[in-house]
């Protein structure tokens, strides 16, 4: 049984209706990517899944149907959001925004957790007690991931991580991603314009032109097919 | 010189009422980015409620202040979520009708079931000051300037060091991306309203003993509190305690050694509310940005 799956899905603002008929499943410990031109629905696919938006279909978490779900029933069930444009908190410290991240959390790992995600951006734990608006916009990506950790999701849904970043510091966040998806076994979807470095990183891959998907398959055979990449990853 | 150290501890004294309803201000600021005018009259009316709890059920001072406090809180709760919530999504002039409606709703009702006629609130302090180093503090001054230190200093605690204050906190200003965080936005706003009609509630019931109960009795406290929100910086808690105490004293010095401009006082503070707005919105403490609505 697939961690997260999408039948028929679609969704839309009001109205407009932004995803067709979209199928796309995740299972346990996969990184899968959503790629496609800007305006093809991949930020629309998250926030359905979220429940931000009006959808239509299945959407199953676990087995377990999200379509009842509230916007802030998605945290409580293991999926962790990380919005466009980070979605980081600025008037609260680095601090607060990752005890903000284990809200949901009642157990007592959340201290070693932080420990671990300190660990991982050592910059975080220099940085604890700034207000987040302080922080690079490296910085803050890495702030917005690590507060995602911090809730021990199962899946964590990442938009656009490379955005508005240098690529060196982009390609650091890439590498961070693929080793916390080994380290903890957490499932990621990653919706990402940088087709290249997306495709790197993930197990498999969909491709989404117009709200519809338009080519799926293993990361692998993406890259290697010269068709789908000069058509629908612009290289 | 004593003279004056007493006029500045009697405007302290005022100026901690002025704090309180001013802290009720801001919480609601902070929570929803509007005024809630209506604030001084759920004041006057929990203070009746306790009155009620006093006179006629013959309850403890404590006791009734606590109940008073609970009665506040939900009611603030329940007024949130049965009369502003259908407004939330829109703009932002709707509500503020809503709690000038608000205002005139609570303040008939108080008027319809209790009258109009002044009532003295009966109060646990002795009348008779006490003289503390050849200076007379009135007790019941000293405990309102203790009772609105301790409101701030609690504030403080639950905001700054709880996992709840810190979840109404991030509501406030991140909604969305607290939604994202599994916290239930509404809840939060609700629990706000709550805690900003308990702290307006401990307004009321410390200026009672000090004019007479009637449902009008809030409605210069509000202009001052207004005033002393502006001052501080609306959106700043800290903000409200010091601009609280800063007019409190301000005034106070003005009655007793101005008392040409005495009249003038909720004038004065009205003119002084819009100086602010138009010069420095963000008052002394705070960070907000005017913006045309």
């Amino acid at each position: 049984m697939p961690l997260l799956e999408l039948a028929g899905l679609n969704a839309g603002y009001g109205h407009r209706r932004v995803l067709h008929e979209v199928d796309l499943c995740v299972e346990e410990g996969e990184i899968v990517a959503i790629l496609g031109a800007n305006g093809a629905g991949k930020t629309t696919t998250l926030r359905a899944i979220c429940g931000a938006i009006q959808r239509v279909g299945e959407l199953t978490f676990l087995g377990r149907s999200l379509l009842r779900c509230g916007a802030s029933d998605a945290a409580r069930l293991g999926i962790a959001h990380v919005p466009e444009g980070r979605g980081t908190m600025g008037q609260l410290t680095v601090a607060e925004n990752l005890q903000m991240g284990a809200y949901v959390r009642h157990d007592r790992g959340i201290a070693a957790d932080l420990a671990r995600v300190f660990s991982y951006f050592p910059i975080l734990q220099e940085r604890r007690k700034q207000y987040a608006a302080t922080l690079s916009g490296g910085e803050q990506q890495m702030l917005a991931i690590a507060r995602a950790l911090m809730a021990r999701p199962k899946l964590v849904l990442l938009d656009e991580p490379s955005l508005g970043l240098a690529p060196m510091i982009a390609q650091r966040i890439f590498e961070l991603i693929a080793t916390i998806n080994r380290d903890s076994g957490a499932a990621v979807l990653l919706v990402e314009q940088n087709a290249v470095a997306a495709l790197q990183i993930s197990h498999r891959a969909y491709v989404l032109e117009s709200g519809r998907v338009a080519v799926s398959g293993s990361s692998a055979e993406l890259r290697a097919h010269d068709g789908v990449r000069r058509s629908y990853l612009g290289y | 010189m004593k003279e004056l150290l007493e006029q500045v501890i009697a405007g302290v004294a005022a100026g901690g009422i002025y704090a309180s309803l001013a802290l009720a201000l801001v919480l609601i600021y902070r929570a929803m980015g509007l005024i809630n005018f209506a604030q001084g009259e759920f004041a006057m009316f929990t203070a009746f409620i306790c009155f009620a709890l006093l006179d006629g059920a013959q309850v403890p001072y404590a006791l009734a202040v606590v109940i008073t406090l609970v009665v506040a809180f939900t009611g603030g709760l329940a007024i949130e979520r049965l009369i502003v919530r259908p407004f939330e999504r829109g703009s932002p002039l709707v509500i503020i009708i809503v709690t000038l409606a608000l205002f005139d709703i609570v303040n008939s009702v108080a008027g319809f079931v209790w009258g109009y006629t002044p009532r003295s609130f009966p109060s646990p302090f002795p009348a008779k000051p006490v003289d503390v180093g050849g200076i007379l503090i009135g007790v019941q001054d000293a405990a309102i300037i203790g009772v609105s230190m301790l409101t701030l200093g609690l504030l403080y605690l639950l905001f700054n060091r709880t996992k709840l204050g810190l979840a109404m906190r991030a509501a406030a200003l991140y909604p969305e991306v607290s939604q994202m965080l599994g916290v239930r936005t509404g809840v939060m706003l609700g629990l706000g309203w709550g805690l900003a009609s308990a702290v307006g509630a401990v307004s009321g019931i410390l200026v009672a003993p000090k004019i007479l109960l009637e449902p009008n009795m809030m409605q210069g406290v509000i202009i001052y509190a207004f005033a002393a929100a502006v001052l501080g910086g609306i959106d700043s808690p800290v903000g409200a305690v010091v601009g609280g105490l800063v007019l409190g004293v301000l005034l106070a010095l003005i009655g007793a050694y101005l008392p040409s401009l005495a009249d003038l006082r909720l004038a004065l503070s009205l003119l002084l509310i819009v100086v602010l707005l138009v010069v420095r919105p963000s008052g002394l403490f705070g960070q907000v940005q005017a913006r045309r609505v």
